[in-house]
């Protein structure tokens, strides 16, 4: 068994009103970050999970995102597998 | 009747919703811990109460939603039988995939607390059959999270579908919609039910609108009236 590390970032899908989102950036600009654009708040949530190989570990973190971590109705995920030593 | 009260850590409008079931003389109630596999007896009318079960962590209602004895509900309502999820219930039935949607953030980004009028948009359901169509309701409503939320697409479907029973209305007009909405509902949608109409999902609070002489108004009688009614008379079309 390996224990590998997951990183996933959750965003609010395309289309889904994100109004802490929108609140950030109106406040970024107002402080002169003119330049940002497209803020988004999401969530990031890290977990270590044990697996016979990578393969295995990517489909275990695809089954938690998909059962639980993640509501695909309002919210879109992406992740990252690093094994730990 | 019997009814199942199905209470979360977190939950805070079980003894709400138990003592306006009393209140209306709508027979025993079960309280029955969200650990517990399934219910002590058969019950006719299940209820999800309000709350910030487990904190509100990770999506309200999410994990709520993942507890044991989500199972029975779901074979419940699987059934055919009455269930009803009331502010954080209505969230973890929407997580359960019990009712389409989500429900956001409020639009104003606040907690908000107060006096709400729904509109009653059909009366041949199980929750609705003691009022008359268009009747307008006061029903309080406390949540942060109530903007109900649908893909466009979908949103048309359910409109369709007849499946919006409530919504959020200007009492003075009788006009509803978003604009109406304290939270900024999609649509000024404040209650849906499931495609067979025995699964509810409402935001504002009908228990809270029960009791006479506590916090004012008695407009939540006329929902329990229509339960129980359904209850005894398998129905009221």
């Amino acid at each position: 068994m390996n224990v590998y590390r997951a990183d996933i970032t959750i965003l609010p899908k395309d289309g889904v009103l994100d109004i802490q989102g929108k609140a950030v950036e109106k406040t970024l600009k107002s402080h002169g970050y003119e330049a940002s654009d497209d803020v988004r708040v999401g969530k990031f949530i890290r977990l270590n999970v044990a697996a016979g190989g990578e393969d295995e570990a990517r489909r275990l973190v695809k089954a938690m995102a998909e059962d639980l971590l993640v509501n695909d109705l309002i919210e879109a995920y992406s992740y990252s597998l690093e094994p730990l030593k | 009747m019997r009814s199942a009260l199905v209470i979360f850590p977190g939950s805070n409008c079980d003894n709400d919703v138990a003592s306006a079931i009393a209140d209306m003389g709508m027979g025993p109630v079960d309280l029955v811990w969200h650990d517990e596999k399934d219910f002590p007896s058969p019950p006719d009318l299940v209820m999800v109460p309000g709350g910030f079960s487990y904190g509100d962590y990770l999506r309200p209602g999410a994990l709520a939603a993942k507890s044991p004895l989500m199972g029975a509900v779901r074979e419940h309502a699987e059934r055919g039988r009455l269930v009803a999820g009331i502010c954080n219930g209505f969230q973890i039935l929407t997580e359960a995939r019990l009712l389409p949607g989500a429900l956001l953030p409020n639009r104003n980004l606040r907690f908000i607390c107060g006096k709400s009028c729904v509109r009653v948009e059909r009366n041949d359901t199980p929750f609705t059959c003691k009022f008359a169509k268009g009747e307008i309701a006061q029903f309080p409503i406390a949540h942060h999270e109530g903007l109900f939320f649908l893909p466009p697409g979908e949103l048309e479907k359910i409109e369709k579908e007849n499946r919006v029973i409530f919504r959020y209305a200007d009492p003075l007009t009788g006009e509803a919609g978003e604009e109406h909405a304290p939270n900024g509902a999609l649509n000024g949608i404040a209650g849906i039910v499931s495609e067979r109409g025995n699964v509810l999902g409402i935001m504002p609070h009908p228990e809270r609108a029960t009791l006479r002489g506590v916090i004012g108004g008695t407009d939540g009688r006329k929902f329990w009236e229509s339960i129980m009614s359904w209850a005894e008379n398998a129905g009221c079309r």
